[in-house]
């Protein structure tokens, strides 16, 4: 039986939850991954998760496979995570499209001293989480999902060149942020 | 492909998201230039940096959570589907059932309206010998009978151009023959 995602979204069309559950597991834990590292959040990011499903079984019977499935799927993520943060955000009215990379924060201890590794992942954290929303979901998708550059321009709804633009800044911004680390601790 | 291109697309010839020509040209250049060269291996770092944070497991309930979700949305649909049928079919009924309760009153009132007139009501139409139709519908159909007849009579004898001719001969013959005597 054809089982890739197109093939079980037809399927679930039909109201195969069985189908449905096959999605589920192919894509659960990803979906919870990107919304776990773009929030920041475990809670929130089963909330998202679960939406983000609920979603997909409600749009099966509309969904027209135009796009790669993980395209679609992914869209739906970011919706609904740039939502979550707006609300989190909503006093501090924070435009998504806010794309001014923050001044570097300052690492506050000697350069020189090795860092332990759950140091070093705090930092990379950090550095990610001060990333201005499109920029930190590119990372997220592309270092984590393999995402390529026009899977992602799809996605934020612009051209790959922006997309390169983006990609290229954050890490520049990663790089300048975890400067003082030592190649050896990761 | 200048020096300030190279740096700009150094991210992109890390992704592999440049040409085969491309990625020879800037990979040549990173080798040959110091500036590039320390630039790409600090970028190549804080990528690796990334690996530092691992993917979690969600929590095993998080599944079960979703297709309790989509279970109750699969009753939901189905609701929503029924309901605006249930809807339609009830307004449907509801019309139905006004039309009728009108139609039987207004029947009704037309019977009373016309009492003493020549409009047969229901109740005549019972009593009225069957005969009495009859005779009547066959004084229909001759009257329509002879009506077409009369139409067709009144065609049939409009005078031809020649006969019209001969009767105006005729007319002069007998004049003549009337002055003779």
């Amino acid at each position: 039986m054809d089982d890739t995602d197109i093939a079980l979204m037809a399927r679930i069309k039909e109201g195969d939850l069985e189908a449905y559950e096959k999605l589920l597991d192919r894509h659960q834990r990803p979906v919870f991954n990107t919304a776990y590292k773009f929030l920041n959040d475990e809670a929130d990011a089963e909330d998202i998760t679960q939406e983000v499903f609920v979603r997909v079984y409600k749009a099966a019977g509309t969904y027209r496979p135009q796009a790669k499935f993980t395209t679609w799927l992914y869209t739906i993520v970011k919706n609904l995570c740039f939502n979550a943060i707006r609300k989190k955000q909503s006093g501090r009215l924070l435009s998504i499209e806010d794309e001014t990379v923050p001044e570097m924060a300052s690492l506050g201890d000697d350069p020189s001293e090795m860092l332990s590794r759950e140091q070093v992942k705090r930092r990379v954290i950090r550095a990610v989480n001060n990333l201005p929303h499109n920029l930190r979901l590119a990372i997220i998708l592309q270092k984590f999902h393999g995402f390529s550059y026009e899977e992602i321009a799809q996605l934020l709804g612009c051209s790959q060149n922006a997309v390169k633009l983006r990609v290229h800044r954050a890490k520049q911004y990663l790089a300048e942020a975890l400067e003082p680390l030592k190649e050896e601790t990761y | 492909m200048n020096y300030q291109w190279i740096q700009d697309n150094l991210s992109a010839y890390m992704d592999k998201e440049l040409s085969k020509a491309q990625i020879l040209e800037i990979g040549a250049h990173v080798r040959n230039c110091a500036g590039c060269g320390v630039e790409y291996a600090r970028m190549s770092r804080a990528w690796d940096a990334l690996n530092l944070w691992k993917e979690i497991e969600p929590r095993p309930d998080l599944r079960k959570k979703i297709m309790h979700a989509v279970q109750e949305e699969k009753r939901t649909q189905w609701f929503r589907i029924m309901l605006p049928a249930a809807a339609v079919l009830l307004v449907a009924m509801s019309i139905y059932i006004y039309v009728g309760f009108f139609h039987a009153r207004s029947g009704q009132d037309m019977a009373v309206q016309t009492e003493g007139t020549a409009v047969l009501t229901e109740h005549d139409l019972q009593n009225v010998n069957e005969d009495e139709i009859i005779t009547h519908l066959e004084l229909l159909q001759e009257k329509d009978f002879y009506d077409t007849l009369d139409t067709l009579e009144k065609i049939d004898y409009l005078p031809l151009v020649e006969e019209v001719m001969q009767n105006i001969d005729e007319e002069q013959r007998s004049s003549l023959e009337c002055s003779f005597v």
